[in-house]
């Protein structure tokens, strides 16, 4: 039989902590249901103009025609008239639209996708993996 | 090779890395001749960036010699002696194509923290954690330079390492704060914190026209290197009270343009000072914030107040009712250094001013962790410490 009136303090964190993980679960749950609904949508601006990434006016031209396997994409005149603005929407919870849109969108303007190590120079430790961790599920829409 | 690495807070350790490699084909490889520390640095160091892994490389202000060049390098080749600007920018995106340099879209891999934090990801920055790019910095014997025909500029015969090595961040950090504040002539220019950046903005509003300039510091001996290099009217913030004294030598209005060169370690006096260290102990706001503070009282009516001290997080108490009230413009950002490096070097070039006397101290990278506590603790009039990785001095 637990005895609640010991240790009341560390009792009390215990079921905060608790409750702090039921209610993550329940708003990621809802997310989650909200995304497989409506989908999950990501923007960039592209700066080069629309008809070099729509070859006649609505046809996608690559690295952007490749990404309509997985998601719908749109291209619009930005306001200001520099660039476009692409948008994507994807109903694929494993789709990493943001990653896929931003390396697209750096072949465009750059020619290439920058490569970075993520590893430290001299060792990797734990922080690394939680990086790496973060990074993934937050592009994918989140966890 | 050789890389002075962050090994936690307030330690930085000498270790064997394996050399970089061309990644990209608009890559070029450097062999570090001289790379110098930042007070920017000191963030890190004291633990303030959280995406600082052990092992990371830090250093951010460098020249050196092209060793290697990627295949789609057009404006560099093997043997170029180069400075390069310390934020990393493709060029090619709306933000660098309109001289936002440090606003990239497209150099920082891993944007998402900044995304959380700031709403949008800036460009990413050498040896300035992972939250910045994770690029490795230039405290080694090499380093990768990627976009480097829009980051790298060719040093002229006739400027010297110690020259040339504060293009990559101080000189156009301090130049950028004064072409911020948009000086007229005759303006007065009041500059808070008189290290590296604080000079370099008290020689650049100098040159901008600025009828009067004034530097503020804590340290007695860092004021009389500002006074005889910049010619600034010294103030020491230790000694008088540095509003009221605005007030006077202005006739009442303040500075037209207060330059804020301090950023978020700004060791402030009596309450506000212990305030301030209080919630950032407690990790209630994350930036002390007192001479921004300071600025944004003293500053004349109507003003601009330009912020290039680094700050990285929140900060308490932001007189936001002075700002609405005084009407005052706020300016900011990390420096778009390769808007200005090629100008600064053609003005180092014809003698208009000269950034080596910052170089104070100067060592080998075995040095690493010294030369950071003696740059922190201001040891023996240190301004800033530059290292040789391959050890000779040009």
């Amino acid at each position: 039989m637990v005895d609640f009136r010991k240790r009341p303090m560390r009792w009390g964190v215990m079921a905060a902590s608790g409750a702090g993980c039921v209610a993550g679960v329940v708003v990621m749950a809802r997310r989650r249901g909200r995304i497989a609904e409506k989908g999950r949508a990501y923007g960039v601006v592209i700066n080069r103009p629309r008809e070099e990434l729509c070859s006649d006016g609505s046809q996608l031209t690559p690295p952007l025609a490749n990404l309509t396997e997985h998601a719908r994409i749109t291209v619009t005149p930005t306001a200001e008239g520099r660039g476009s603005q692409v948008l994507a929407v994807t109903h694929e919870r494993s789709f990493d639209v943001r990653g896929a849109l931003r390396s697209a969108k750096q072949i465009v303007e750059t020619g290439e996708v920058l490569r970075a190590p993520l590893e430290p120079a001299a060792r990797g430790p734990v922080g690394t993996w939680l990086t790496r961790y973060g990074d993934r599920m937050l592009s994918s829409g989140g966890w | 090779m050789k890389a002075l690495c962050w090994s936690g807070t307030n330690r930085v350790t000498t270790q064997e890395v394996s050399e970089p490699k061309i990644l990209n084909g608009q890559d070029v490889l450097l062999r570090v001749t001289a790379s110098s520390v930042c007070g920017s640095d000191l963030h890190l160091l004291d633990g303030y960036v959280p995406t600082m892994h052990r092992g990371d490389i830090i250093g951010h202000e460098f020249v050196g010699e092209v060793v290697d060049v990627g295949s789609e390098v057009r404006r560099h080749q093997v043997g170029d002696r180069v400075v390069v600007a310390s934020p990393i920018g493709c060029g090619r995106c709306t933000f660098c194509a309109e001289g936002m340099w440090s606003l990239c879209d497209n150099s920082n891999p891993h944007p998402v923290p900044e995304e959380i934090v700031y709403g949008h990801a800036g460009s990413a920055l050498f040896g300035y954690s992972h939250a910045f790019g994770g690029y490795p910095g230039s405290h080694a014997e090499y380093i990768r330079v990627p976009y480097a025909d829009y980051g790298a500029f060719t040093v002229p015969e006739t400027l010297t390492d110690e020259q040339a090595v504060f293009v990559s961040d101080a000189v156009p950090t301090g130049w950028m704060a004064a072409d911020m504040a948009e000086i007229q002539h005759g303006d007065v220019v009041a500059v808070w914190g008189a290290g590296g950046v604080g000079q370099m903005a008290a020689v650049a509003a100098r040159l901008l026209g600025a009828g009067e300039v004034i530097i503020i510091d804590r340290l007695g001996d860092r004021l009389d290197v500002a006074q005889r290099h910049t010619g600034a009217r010294p103030i020491n913030a230790t000694e008088v009270d540095v509003v009221d004294t605005l007030r006077t030598w202005t006739g009442g209005r303040g500075p037209r343009v207060c330059i804020e060169a301090v950023g978020m370690e700004a060791s402030g006096h009596g309450v506000e000072g212990v305030y301030d260290r209080v919630k950032q102990t407690l990790r209630l706001e994350s930036d002390r914030g007192s001479s921004l503070r300071q600025a944004i009282r003293a500053c004349r009516k109507g003003g601009t107040v330009s912020i290039v001290g680094v700050f990285g997080g929140f900060l308490d108490k932001f007189p936001i009712g002075a700002v609405m009230n005084k009407a005052l413009t706020l300016r900011s950002g990390q420096q778009h250094g390769q808007r200005y490096i090629p100008m600064l070097l053609d003005r180092i070039s014809r003698g208009e001013f000269d950034p080596a006397y910052l170089a104070t101290h100067k060592m080998n990278l075995a040095d690493g962790q010294r030369g950071y506590q003696m740059f922190k603790h201001k040891v023996d009039g240190c301004l800033r410490t530059v290292f040789y990785p391959h050890g000779t001095p040009r």
